[in-house]
């Protein structure tokens, strides 16, 4: 091998266990304060604010790209989803999952359509309308990149939406749960409104696990429901794509689009589900498995906090800030209607 | 010649995606949990 490509690959090596360390240290970090903050500051808050104030520095510094590669926030945050299955019953994820799939079916396509309307009237470009409504619809940023994918959207467009995702979900983070304690919501139907309507799993997942241990269960099995139908609205916007706008750029839809794009450790958290509903595990593993899923959900929020970037907000403008926030709102009032309609007297163990 | 020979497949764990990561990480702390090599696990 050539020597400077031999040194330049150590290089990178020592950047990744560096960024290891820090990550370990933010997440060591985050468990001593949450554990000494008052209820209301709960893990997921001081995970999203500690990356997020490690981002800052790292920029300041100009390290933080090369210092990053140990911030995989999907990989963590899917592995917690995963080890997730060990306390959820596979009854349970039927139950949940059969109201998940018609609330979600609801409010994907009615957030869909009305955000998709406002984008033609306030006059947006058309592949950041079919970004944005699948990020606002269905699940943040993987929707985003599935529907980049399936309308050949623009890399800007694509950074900005998810700017967008981020920044809105992380304030609705805190702001929810918080709502929902105030108005006395029970643990599922809170559950249910987190995870129908904030928009990145991540976030989801944290909303629940500072509401509570049953509405955790319930958020994340609504939010993975709704993830589930990625591939199907990425297939519809390649087919709209394909005989209503540029024929010639995008490839034929097909049917195998839907299972390439559907989230694959969803059926990771079924297996380990069935594994536990068959009592494979004793109660102290079930124990030892549910801190493994908070140190798994640590690394994802800090991850969250670290991606964040202020500097992408400010190029997009305000006519799609605004058609943003205002399909979240839509959205926020739907799905509180619709969770309680459907999660209002369900009772999670 | 060459249009015998069959493209060259990449590894495994190279063509794993996240999702399949995922599973593997998961499941493989399971397992360690199940055998009592990790645990307790403080939280």
């Amino acid at each position: 091998m050539n020597p400077s490509r031999h040194s330049a690959r150590w290089i990178q090596v020592l950047w990744l266990v560096a960024s290891l360390i820090l990550l370990v240290a933010l997440a060591w970090a985050t468990n001593c304060l949450a554990a000494i903050s008052p209820k209301a500051l709960e893990y997921p808050l001081w995970a999203a604010l500690l990356g997020l104030a490690a981002s800052g520095i790292a920029s300041a510094a100009g390290v933080k790209e090369r210092l990053g590669k140990a911030f995989r926030a999907e990989l963590f945050l899917k592995t917690g989803l995963v080890l997730l299955g060990a306390a959820v019953n596979l009854r349970e994820i039927l139950g949940i999952g059969a109201r998940g799939v018609i609330q979600a079916l609801a409010l994907v396509s009615l957030v869909f359509a009305f955000t998709w309307w406002l984008g033609g009237r306030l006059h947006l470009e058309k592949k950041l309308r079919a970004l944005m409504c699948a990020a606002v619809s269905i699940c943040g940023v993987s929707a985003a990149i599935a529907a980049a994918g399936a309308v050949l959207a623009r890399r800007e467009q694509l950074a900005y939406v998810t700017a967008l995702v981020i920044v809105t979900a992380l304030p609705m983070m805190v702001l929810m749960p918080w709502i929902a304690a105030a108005t006395g919501m029970s643990p599922e139907w809170a559950g249910a409104w987190f995870g129908g309507n904030i928009d990145t799993t991540a976030a989801v997942v944290g909303a629940g696990a500072m509401y509570g241990e049953a509405a955790v269960k319930v958020a994340s099995i609504v939010k993975m429901a709704q993830n589930a139908l990625i591939g199907v609205v990425a297939f519809l916007l390649a087919l709209y794509w394909v005989t209503k706008e540029e024929v010639a750029t995008v490839g034929r839809p097909n049917a195998r689009m839907i299972w390439e794009r559907f989230p694959k450790f969803v059926l990771g958290f079924i297996a380990v589900s069935v594994l536990a509903s068959v009592g494979l595990f004793t109660k102290d593993q079930v124990k030892d498995i549910n801190a493994l899923r908070n140190w798994a959900f640590t690394l994802a929020f800090i991850g969250i906090g670290w991606q964040l970037s202020f500097g992408e907000l400010r190029k997009i403008g305000l006519r799609p800030l605004l058609v943003y926030l205002a399909g979240t709102i839509f959205n926020t009032l739907l799905a509180l209607g619709l969770s309680w309609a459907l999660f209002g007297t369900c009772q999670v163990r | 010649m060459e249009e015998h020979l069959s493209p060259t497949r990449k590894p495994f764990f190279s063509r794993l995606s996240e999702d399949g990561w995922a599973i593997i990480v998961g499941l493989l702390l399971i397992l360690l949990v199940v055998l009592g090599i990790l645990g307790p696990v403080p939280w």
